[in-house]
């Protein structure tokens, strides 16, 4: 018997839902299509390190309100706000007033040509994820206590250790998506943690991260131990590190690296909404050869019980799970309703914001490579001169171009099929998308997702994202 | 709900307290070239509360924050705050003091954007943002536009009672080119005052760059070279000394800065540097009003700046939160900067520093190599350095740039710099 519990919904949402239907009919008594989408949200942070303790609410996850969407005469727009009257259709009035006020203050030189109506199919269902441990039931105490107690591990295992950082976020959302034929409700928890361990030589200071993260609750705390001694040991050859000789080598890539890989240098050139804006190029290449054929992808929230798993997305579209590659061939692209809507395919359940507040994009979720059937110590053998890559650090996309850029912090030599124990970093991964996946040749049978940071579309809208994948073996440009 | 919040702090016998009261308006324009995709309104307030748990003796203090939302009844917030004082009992640190205040005048926006409603400042900047793109050669693929009002306030248990309106304008467009390469170019803006003309020429510059970006096809060779970076990408470098000058990075010792250090070593071959933080808002988030704070004066340290606890901790005055970078003019032209081999990257994919390591990278869109009075447009490759290694040698740009957050030499010359490419 699973010992497993459900999430509850939420009573604001539950109170406010007969309002937002009043809303909701007298906006489609105005405007050809309308929708609600209520969120209540609240989440938490905790983090131990040299600075001190710090407790408290995640700011940026912790949001309750409204967005509505309309549409007229073939123009969408939005109002989000987070005050609901008592007077609901005063309410209404002045929300028609804004939206359609500031339509009329778009120049006049901008073309206004008629976007069709979203598809709106009866739909209706109150879906939860599942927790062991809840997170916000805990206590304060408790948590601090065993982060407190990962951070003495971390800084106890070398003397040469300057600071061990420990913290542990969660959310918990409700999310209510009402529209003429809609009424969905969702309850999801999610929970990550993690530890930066930093040492310094010397003018510089080197730091390793590590984490781990689930669909669920404070369960995911116990994952953290075991990854201290390997962490601590790599911190302090990053101490002994050297700057990377540019070139082309043969590299493997943790789980973590590959990840990073498939939702950078790919995953972001697969959004659909830069379709619509004729801004990828992989637009071009559906159907073609894009990888090695060992490579298949996926992006889905119904896929994965990770941190961006969910039932249905913020325009009302449930979740899916999108073969993106299938043994090497571009198959598809992810999207939201919108770019769905412009390129007359069907949405993928990608519609994510990164609150109420905020305009909905073609967003990742889960993203990965499945796993092959090769050994990681085979792989190693098989290197006569180069790099396991380790410890991704950060990545932009590039959908136009397929252009990489992404930087990991460290790349431990391979000498003669053996890790030779000398490190470079930091090390700069570039070249061209399609050369790198086409150049797999290797994958392993590991599989492993992450979902300790966040996702941003260019530089802002930030959504929680899982990648991963196997070990992979490619040829590589490093600098 | 200011009202709920302050009494229900007294019913539960909490002393200390800070709340930041937020309201903003928000004005959104979405485009796909020359079309409307999406107009979007927000319109929100909410509240910010954080908690002080002392101990009996004030050696501890701890703390904890929690959002109350609209919507919340008494009994909500009471249980929300009441939680957060609780869990603020396990987040022991030595003990700080809070802002010590009064009630100030309400700080009111002045400048060229409070004058105008948001709707009609939405309106001129779209019509700015579309004004250069008439060229046949290149195009605006995509805009998005920001025009927004904000309003905070800030209450303390100490006496601190401030507040202070802010406008902006943000966005970001993308410049395209399709022939003889289909390039593209991003970029960002921000304004905090109706910078129309300034909007315009932005635009304008960057149809210019993505031209060129299209005619580059090949990436630079391998190798050391003296790099020139501009715009965005100096506040990006400059940056690394105002991180190693937080409280923040010195309390735990990733930063081993400390006023009076010559901050670019005791040689500097190249400029010393002139650096002052600025703050765009007149109060910290803990009530602190703001003041410049001269960082580096002549390549020395002169300040440490951070917010209210660490500071305490090393003893230096809290300064509060600072977003923006002033830095004195260099000594060179542009073109004199360009003499000589160098390699100005214009454009890059995306471009990091590292406060910690002193590391900087960033993958090159576009690339001027000049060489012996010849110039020779490169994409591809990578920049790779290290401030730390190059800092004794900056050359900067008598030429200024001007965004929200930098004020200062529109360039900087770093010597002698890995980069990958070609081999």
């Amino acid at each position: 018997m699973s010992d497993k519990k459900k999430v509850e919904g939420s009573s604001f949402l539950h109170e406010s839902k007969p309002a937002l239907k009043k809303l909701l009919e007298i906006l489609l008594g105005r405007y050809e299509y309308a929708s609600v989408l209520a969120v209540d949200s609240e989440a938490k942070i905790f983090s131990v390190s040299a600075s001190g303790i710090n407790l408290g609410d995640f700011g940026m996850l912790c949001n309750r309100g409204f967005v509505i969407k309309v549409y007229e005469n073939g123009e969408y727009a939005e109002y989000s706000f987070n005050r609901l009257e008592s007077d609901i259709k005063a309410q209404a009035v002045k929300i028609i007033d804004e939206i359609e006020s500031l339509k009329k203050a778009v120049p006049e030189q901008i073309e206004r040509i008629k976007l069709r109506v979203l598809k709106d199919e009866p739909l209706e269902f109150v879906k939860c994820t599942e927790y062991e441990v809840n997170p916000f039931e805990l206590g304060a105490q408790s948590i601090i206590d065993k982060l407190t107690d990962l951070r003495q591990k971390g800084l106890g295992a070398d003397e040469r250790m300057l600071d061990c950082a420990v913290r542990m976020s969660c959310q918990k959302y409700s999310k209510l998506f009402l529209s003429g034929n809609k009424d969905m409700e969702q309850n999801v928890l999610w929970t990550d943690c993690a530890m930066s361990f930093v040492a310094r030589k010397d003018n510089e200071v080197k730091s390793y991260f590590t984490s781990a993260s689930n669909l669920g609750g404070a369960e995911v705390l116990d994952r953290l131990e075991a990854m201290i001694p390997h962490s601590v040991e790599m911190t302090v050859a990053l101490l002994d590190s050297e700057p990377m000789v540019p070139g082309e080598y043969d590299c493997i890539c943790t789980p973590e690296v590959t990840g990073m890989i498939v939702h950078e240098a790919f995953g972001h050139g697969v959004e659909m909404d830069m379709f619509a804006k004729k801004r990828a190029l992989a637009q071009k290449y559906v159907g073609e050869y894009v990888a090695s054929p060992l490579v298949n992808m996926h992006d889905g929230a119904a896929v994965g019980d990770e941190v961006a798993s969910y039932f249905f997305d913020d325009d009302g579209v449930v979740a899916k799970d999108t073969l993106v590659i299938e043994n090497g061939v571009l198959k598809q692209g992810i999207s939201d309703t919108m770019a769905a809507m412009r390129l007359e395919t069907e949405p993928t359940g990608n519609s994510r914001r990164e609150s109420f507040r905020r305009k909905a994009y073609t967003r990742m979720t889960n993203t990965y490579f499945e796993a092959g059937h090769d050994k990681l110590e085979d792989m190693i053998a098989s290197i006569s001169d180069g790099f396991l890559l380790e410890n991704a650090t950060s990545g932009m996309e590039d959908p136009k171009n397929w252009g990489i850029q992404c930087l990991v912090n460290m790349a431990r030599e391979i000498k003669d099929g053996k890790l030779t124990g000398k490190v470079y970093s930091p090390i700069v991964l570039t070249g061209y998308v399609p050369d790198l996946l086409k150049s797999i040749s290797m994958v392993s049978d590991d599989f492993e997702l992450r979902g300790s940071g966040f996702c941003g579309k260019g530089y802002k809208e930030f959504v929680k994202v899982s990648d991963g994948g196997p070990y992979i073996k490619a040829k590589i440009r490093l600098g | 709900m200011r009202d709920i919040i302050i009494d229900s702090l007294k019913a539960l016998g909490i002393d200390s307290y800070l709340i930041t009261e937020s309201e903003k308006e928000c004005k959104e324009m979405f485009f796909i070239k020359r079309t409307l995709d999406m107009t979007r309104t927000e319109s929100l307030d909410e509240w910010n509360v954080k908690v002080y748990h002392d101990d009996a003796d004030k050696k501890m203090r701890g703390t904890a924050s929690c959002m109350i939302h609209q919507g919340m009844d008494e009994q909500e917030v009471k249980k929300t705050l009441s939680d957060a004082y609780y869990a603020a009992g396990f987040a022991k640190n030595p003990y700080y003091s809070l802002v010590s205040g009064q009630k100030e005048k309400f700080a009111g926006a002045q400048g060229s954007l409070a004058g105008v409603n948001l709707e009609e400042a939405a309106c001129r900047m779209a019509e700015a943002l579309f004004a250069a793109d008439v060229r046949e050669d290149c195009f605006i693929n995509s805009a998005e536009l920001f025009v927004e009002k904000r309003t905070v306030r800030i209450i303390n248990s100490e006496g601190v009672d401030c507040g202070y309106e802010t406008y902006s304008v943000d966005g970001e467009f993308v410049v395209q080119c399709l022939e003889p390469a289909d390039v593209e170019l991003y970029q960002g803006f921000s304004y905090d005052e109706l910078a129309v003309d300034s909007l315009k020429k932005l635009v304008a510059d960057k149809l210019v760059t993505v031209v060129d970006r299209a005619k580059a096809s090949t990436a630079p060779t391998a190798g050391k070279y003296d790099v020139l970076l501009s715009e965005d990408s100096v506040r990006e470098v400059l940056s690394f000394y105002s991180r190693r000058a937080d409280a923040y990075e010195i309390y735990p010792k990733y930063s081993t800065y400390e006023v009076g250090m010559k901050v670019q070593g005791d040689k500097v071959d190249g400029e010393k540097l002139n650096i002052t933080l600025h703050s765009t808002v007149p109060y910290s988030s803990d009530g602190i009003r703001m003041e410049d704070c001269e960082l580096v004066r002549d390549g020395v340290l002169k300040n440490i700046h951070g917010g209210l606890r660490v500071s305490q901790y090393l003893n230096v005055k809290p300064t509060g939160e600072y977003d923006k970078l002033i830095v004195d003019n260099g000594t060179k032209s542009m073109e004199e900067l360009k003499s000589g081999r160098v390699l100005y990257v214009v454009s890059f994919s995306d471009f990091n520093m590292d406060a910690m390591t002193g590391h900087f990278a960033g993958e090159i869109r576009l690339a001027y190599l000049y060489d012996g009075g010849e110039v020779k447009l490169l994409t591809g490759g990578s920049v790779n350095g290290s401030l730390i290694d190059a800092q004794s040698n900056l050359v900067f740009s008598r030429e200024r740039y001007e965004s929200s957050s930098y004020s200062g030499p529109y360039a900087v010359l770093l010597k002698g710099i890995p980069v990958s490419g070609t081999v």
